[in-house]
C-alpha cells in the first residue's frame, strides 16, 4: 500500500506514463492477437526488464523476430486479395503498429509518435470488440489516458490531474455523444468504405430444413429481430413466427414449393387481429416471420397459398414493419389434389421400418383422425429425448434411425419424423420452419426473437383444415440447455423478483446493444426516421439530451467548486469573492493581512475586525470558541455593506 | 495589526531622530537582539552604522564597545591576554574589548580568519577561552557585525558557515532626499533625547516573551514552504540550513513581539525572511566565468589563421 501511495505521490515521467498508458490500451487486444505476437511481446518485456540500451544489432533482431511474428500470425491467410478484407487488414495495421512501437520503446527515445500510438492502439481496439464489458473498459481507459496527459502537462499532484481530467471527459461528453449519432463507427457487420467486408447474416433461419450437419440448428444469441406487440404479449403457446413451408424432401434437404405454383390465396379467416411491430435485421432473403395466422402485411410483402410472407428483394438492410395476425392454430384452406399428392408423398424406397409401423396403423385404423392418434401415441410411446447434440444418424433412413435406434434428436428430426410417418398412413402434413421464442426474453410488451429460438413444426390436414402439430413437444426427456421443446409443459413458474431484475438488466442490456454497441449507419438511420416521424419522441429524445446536458454541467460545477476542508478559509473565501467582484481583487502574493489593509484605507471598507479575527483563529494558540462565531457574522456584515 | 506595539514605538522613534527615516533598519536591529541574535550589517561605512549601534546601546542601556577589524588583528586583541605580573608572579588575565554588552564589530571581514573565528566563537558560544580557561561573557551580549561589500581587495570574505552565526544581516541605505537634507542643516542633534531607554529585566522580559510568541500549525506551513523553496535547487546554490530555519522562526517571534501580538502571522515572516535569507542564500548563476571566459576567448579569436 505504502509503495502505491508513492508510486502515485509522485509524477512519474514521460515515459512511465507512456507504458501506464500502453497497458492500458494493450490489455484489450491482448485477447485477440495470435500467439506469436504475444511471445514477440514478451521478448521486448523482457528486453525493457533487463534495461539496457539496445545496440543496432539487437534492435535489428527484435525488427526480425517481430516480422517472423507476423508471418506466423497470418500464415495461411494471407494473400493479397484477403488484404480486402477489412479485419485482416487492421489486423495487419496492428502487428506493424505494435512492433514499431516496440523498437521506438526499446530506445527509449520519446518522440511525436511514441506520443502518439496509444491513441492508436485504442481506435484499433474499436474494430474488434462489441461487448458491454469493453464499452465499459474503453470509457475507463479514455479516462486513464486523459489522466496521464493531463498529470504530464500540468505537472501537478494526482489528485489535481484527476480533477482536471474529470472535467475534461465531462466537458467531452456531450460532443461525444453528438459524434457518436452523427458518425457511425465502422463495424465489421456493415463494412463499407471500399472495403469488402465480411458481412454476416442473421440466418437462424434459412428457408430450407437440413436433416444433416447443415440442420437448421444456431445456437447463437444474436437478434433476429425486435418485436413490439400492440398489447401484451400473446401465450408462449401462441408464438409461431411463420417462415417457409416445406412440402418436399430430396436429398436429406426439405424445401418449399415453387411458390407460383399456387398463385391465389386461401379464404382467410376473420377476427381479433393482434396487432405489432417488428424490426427485422438483414438476413439477406426474402422471408418475413409473421405470428400464425398472418392477416395484415407490411407493404409490398407478398402472402401466399402456403400463408409463407415474402419480400420481392432480399433484405439487405433492416427492416422495420407492422403486422396483424390472428393467434390460431388452425385454419381452413382448400387442399388441390395435385397439392394433396405432394403432402403425401414420401421416399418408397427408405426407411422400411416406419413403413412397416405406418402398414401397421394403417390396418388398424380407419379414420384419419384415429390414425393422426396412432400416430402421436407411437410418438409419445417412443420415449423420445431432445437434445441439441444427438449422435449421427443414418441419413439414408434418418426417420428410422431417429424413431427406432438414436430415438433423440432436436425440433428438426421430431418435425421430420413426425411428418414423414403421417404422410405413410396417409395424412397429408407438411413442415413449417420459423421462429418460435419462449417468450422469456421480453419485458411489458417488448419480445427479442434470437437466432436461437428457430424453430420447425409440423401442420397436418384433417377435416379441411390445415392443424398445428408441436412435435418437439412428444420428447420425453430433454437434454442441455434447451429453448425449443415448444409446447411441451414447461413450467416456466412465476417471475421472482430477481428473475424480474435479471430481465430489466437484460432489457438494458439489449438497449445498450442496440443502440450503442451495435450502433451502425442501419441504426442511424432507424433512429432518423424515428425522430423524423415521432413528434413525442423527438420532444423525448431532445429533452433528455437537455437533461444529460444539465446534469453534466451540474457535475462540473460540483468538481470545479473547491472542496470546503477548513471551515476559516471556506468563510474568508465567500469575502474575497464579494470583493473581487467589487473590482478589488487580491494581488499576486499578498498576504490576507496586507491586502486588508491595503483594501481598508483605499476602499473605506471596514475589515480590521475581520482581519483580526481570522488571524487570531488561525494563528492563535488558544482561540476562544465564539470567535468563529463572531468572524462569521463580521464577514457577512461586511459583505452586506458591499450590495 | 500592522503597526509596531505601543510600548516600542517611542524606542524606535527615538533612535530615529538620530538616525533619520531608517525605521525598518532600526526595528530589525531591535528584533534581531530580543530574538537573542546577532546583527550583520553590510554597508558601506558613512551611512550611520556605528550611529545606529550608539543609539541602541544608549537605548538598551548596554555598556558600549567598538572593535575596528584590521589585517592585522590578532584574536588576544579581540579576546584579552594572560600576561604575567612580576610582582605577584603569576598570570592575570587581561580582558579584551570583548567583554562588554554591545560589541560594534566593524568590518569584519578585513582581518583574518583566525581572528574573524575568535569573534564567531565568542557569538556562538557566550564565552571564550584563552590557553585553556572559560572566561563567560556578560548577558546580554550582543554584536553587531559590519562588513564593506565594495572592497574585494585586502579582505577575507567570511565563509557561509560563519556567517550563517548571524540571525541576520541587512544594509542602512543611503537615506532619503528629505532625511537627507535635515542631516545637512543640522537641524536636530545627534544624540539620544534622555530618557528613553529600557532596564535589564525589562529587556529579559521581553525576550521571555519572544520565545513564548505562538507558531501555529498553518504558520509552520508557510515557514517550512519558503525553507522548501530556498532548498529546491531551482533559485539558490544551496538552502537553508537548520540553523538559518531556527533564525527564521526566532526573527518571526521577535517580529510578532515588537508587534504586539503573541502569535506570529505570515507578514511577520515574508518581513523578516528577506534578511535573515541575505547573508545565506546565493543565486544560482546561468553559467559560470570560466565558462563565460571560454566563451569570450573562442568568439574573438581564430586559433588556426
Amino acid at each position: 500500500m505504502q509503495y502505491l501511495k508513492n508510486l502515485l505521490s509522485s509524477r512519474p515521467t514521460l515515459l512511465r506514463s507512456l507504458d501506464i498508458a500502453y497497458s492500458a490500451t494493450l490489455l484489450p487486444l491482448l485477447f485477440f492477437i495470435k500467439l506469436p505476437i504475444l511471445f514477440f511481446l514478451l521478448l521486448v518485456l523482457v528486453l525493457l526488464l533487463i534495461g539496457k540500451k539496445p545496440t543496432a544489432v539487437t534492435l535489428t533482431a527484435v525488427a526480425l523476430a517481430g516480422a517472423a511474428a507476423i508471418f506466423f500470425s497470418l500464415y495461411g491467410s494471407f494473400n493479397f486479395a484477403g488484404l480486402s478484407r477489412l479485419k485482416l487488414f487492421v489486423e495487419l495495421m496492428i502487428y506493424l503498429l505494435l512492433i514499431a512501437i516496440a523498437l521506438q520503446r526499446l530506445t527509449e527515445e520519446v518522440n511525436f509518435y511514441l506520443k502518439i500510438s496509444p491513441l492508436l492502439l485504442l481506435a484499433t481496439t474499436l474494430f474488434f470488440f462489441y461487448s458491454l464489458p469493453m464499452l465499459i473498459y474503453l470509457l475507463a481507459e479514455v479516462f486513464i489516458l486523459i489522466t496521464m496527459l493531463v498529470w504530464q502537462v500540468m505537472q501537478t499532484d494526482l489528485d489535481r490531474s484527476l480533477r482536471v481530467a474529470s472535467k475534461l471527459y465531462i466537458a467531452s461528453l456531450p460532443i461525444v455523444i453528438l459524434f457518436f449519432i452523427f458518425f457511425p463507427r465502422i463495424s465489421f457487420e456493415h463494412a463499407s468504405y471500399g472495403f469488402k467486408g465480411d458481412l454476416v447474416h442473421r440466418s437462424g433461419h434459412d428457408g430450407l430444413m437440413h436433416l444433416d450437419n447443415n440442420a437448421l440448428l444456431v445456437p447463437s444469441q444474436r437478434i433476429v429481430m425486435e418485436v413490439g406487440f400492440k398489447e401484451k404479449i400473446p401465450s408462449a403457446g401462441q408464438l409461431y413466427f411463420r417462415g417457409s413451408v416445406l412440402y418436399q424432401k430430396t436429398d436429406r434437404i426439405w424445401r418449399p414449393l415453387n411458390a407460383s405454383l399456387y398463385p391465389s390465396l386461401p379464404d382467410l379467416p376473420t377476427g381479433e387481429m393482434t396487432g405489432y411491430k417488428v424490426t427485422l435485421y438483414p438476413t439477406n432473403k426474402r422471408w418475413i416471420y409473421l405470428l400464425d395466422t398472418p392477416l395484415m402485411l407490411p407493404e409490398k410483402a407478398q402472402l401466399d397459398f402456403h400463408l409463407q410472407s415474402t419480400m420481392p428483394e432480399p433484405l439487405k438492410e433492416t427492416f422495420l414493419y407492422n403486422a396483424g395476425s390472428l393467434l390460431q392454430s388452425s385454419y381452413k384452406s382448400p387442399l388441390p389434389a395435385t397439392l394433396e399428392k405432394i403432402a403425401l408423398d414420401y421416399d418408397h424406397k427408405s426407411d422400411p421400418r416406419t413403413q412397416a409401423l405406418a402398414n401397421d396403423i394403417r390396418s388398424r385404423f380407419n379414420g384419419p383422425r384415429q390414425r393422426l392418434e396412432a400416430v402421436r401415441s407411437f410418438f409419445r410411446g417412443q420415449k423420445l429425448t431432445y437434445t441439441l447434440k444427438p449422435k449421427p444418424f443414418d441419413l439414408n433412413n434418418s426417420t428410422d434411425s431417429f424413431l427406432f435406434d438414436q430415438r433423440e434428436g432436436y425440433c428438426v428430426h421430431f418435425a421430420a419424423a413426425f411428418a414423414t410417418l403421417a404422410r405413410m398412413v396417409g395424412i397429408p402434413s407438411r413442415i413449417v420452419t420459423g421462429y418460435r421464442p419462449d417468450g422469456s426474453d421480453s419485458l411489458g410488451n417488448y419480445l427479442i426473437v434470437r437466432e436461437s429460438d428457430a424453430h420447425a413444426w409440423v401442420e397436418v390436414y384433417l377435416d379441411e383444415k390445415w392443424h398445428r402439430v408441436e412435435s418437439t413437444a412428444f420428447a420425453g426427456a430433454i437434454i442441455g440447455d434447451t429453448e425449443q421443446t415448444g409446447g411441451a409443459d414447461i413450467d416456466r413458474g412465476e417471475k421472482t423478483r430477481w428473475k424480474q431484475l435479471n430481465l430489466y438488466l437484460h432489457y438494458l442490456r439489449y438497449q445498450i446493444d442496440t443502440w450503442i454497441l451495435e450502433y451502425s449507419s442501419l441504426s442511424q438511420k432507424k433512429l432518423f426516421s424515428y425522430l423524423k416521424t415521432d413528434t413525442l419522441f423527438l420532444l423525448k429524445f431532445i429533452s433528455a439530451f437537455l437533461l444529460l446536458l444539465a446534469l453534466l454541467i451540474l457535475a462540473l460545477y460540483l468538481l470545479s467548486r473547491s472542496k470546503c476542508r477548513d471551515r476559516i478559509q471556506c468563510i474568508l473565501q465567500t469575502l474575497l469573492e464579494a470583493l473581487e467582484k467589487q473590482g478589488l481583487p487580491k494581488r499576486q502574493g499578498e498576504s490576507h493581512n496586507r491586502y486588508f489593509s491595503r483594501i481598508e484605507q483605499s476602499a473605506q471598507i471596514p475589515l480590521s475586525a475581520v482581519n483580526r479575527l481570522y488571524h487570531q483563529l488561525r494563528y492563535q494558540k488558544t482561540v476562544e470558541p465564539e470567535t468563529l462565531q463572531r468572524f462569521n457574522e463580521e464577514v457577512r456584515s461586511v459583505k452586506k455593506s458591499l450590495k | 495589526m500592522n503597526g509596531l506595539d505601543a510600548r516600542f514605538l517611542p524606542l524606535v522613534k527615538a533612535v530615529a531622530s538620530v538616525l533619520y527615516g531608517k525605521e525598518e533598519s532600526i526595528t530589525l536591529a531591535l528584533a534581531a537582539f530580543f530574538a537573542k541574535g546577532h546583527l550583520l550589517v553590510e554597508d558601506i561605512p558613512g551611512v550611520g552604522k556605528t550611529t545606529l549601534a550608539k543609539a541602541l546601546a544608549s537605548l538598551l542601556g548596554l555598556e558600549f564597545s567598538r572593535i575596528q577589524f584590521t589585517s592585522d588583528l590578532l584574536p588576544s586583541d579581540i579576546l584579552g591576554v594572560n600576561y604575567f605580573n612580576q610582582k605577584q608572579a603569576e598570570f592575570i588575565f587581561r580582558q579584551g574589548p570583548i567583554f562588554t554588552q554591545f560589541l560594534l564589530a566593524d568590518e569584519i571581514n578585513r582581518s583574518m580568519p583566525k581572528t574573524q573565528s575568535a569573534l564567531l566563537e565568542a557569538m556562538e558560544e557566550d564565552s571564550i577561552t584563552v590557553d585553556g580557561k572559560r572566561y563567560e561573557l556578560q548577558q546580554p551580549f550582543f554584536v553587531m557585525g559590519t562588513q564593506n561589500p565594495y572592497e574585494e581587495v585586502g579582505t577575507f570574505k567570511l565563509p557561509d558557515s560563519q556567517l550563517d552565526r548571524f540571525i541576520c544581516a541587512m544594509s542602512i541605505g543611503y537615506p532619503a532626499r528629505e532625511a537627507e537634507r535635515e542631516i545637512l542643516a543640522q537641524k536636530k542633534p545627534r544624540t539620544l533625547p534622555p530618557g528613553t531607554h529600557i532596564t535589564p529585566e525589562e529587556i529579559k522580559e521581553i525576550q521571555e516573551r519572544v520565545d513564548r510568541v505562538h507558531l501555529s500549525d498553518a504558520l509552520l506551513d508557510y515557514l517550512q514552504a519558503i525553507i522548501a523553496l530556498s532548498r529546491n535547487g531551482v533559485h539558490f546554490t544551496h538552502g537553508l540550513s537548520t540553523r538559518g530555519a531556527l533564525a527564521l522562526a526566532q526573527m518571526t517571534r521577535s517580529w510578532a513581539c515588537l508587534h504586539g501580538r503573541d502569535y506570529a502571522i505570515p507578514d511577520d515572516v515574508t518581513a523578516v525572511a528577506p534578511y535573515v535569507c541575505l547573508h545565506r542564500l546565493h543565486f544560482k548563476e546561468g553559467r559560470t566565468i570560466l565558462e563565460r571566459i571560454r566563451d569570450v576567448i573562442t568568439s574573438n579569436t581564430q586559433p588556426d589563421a
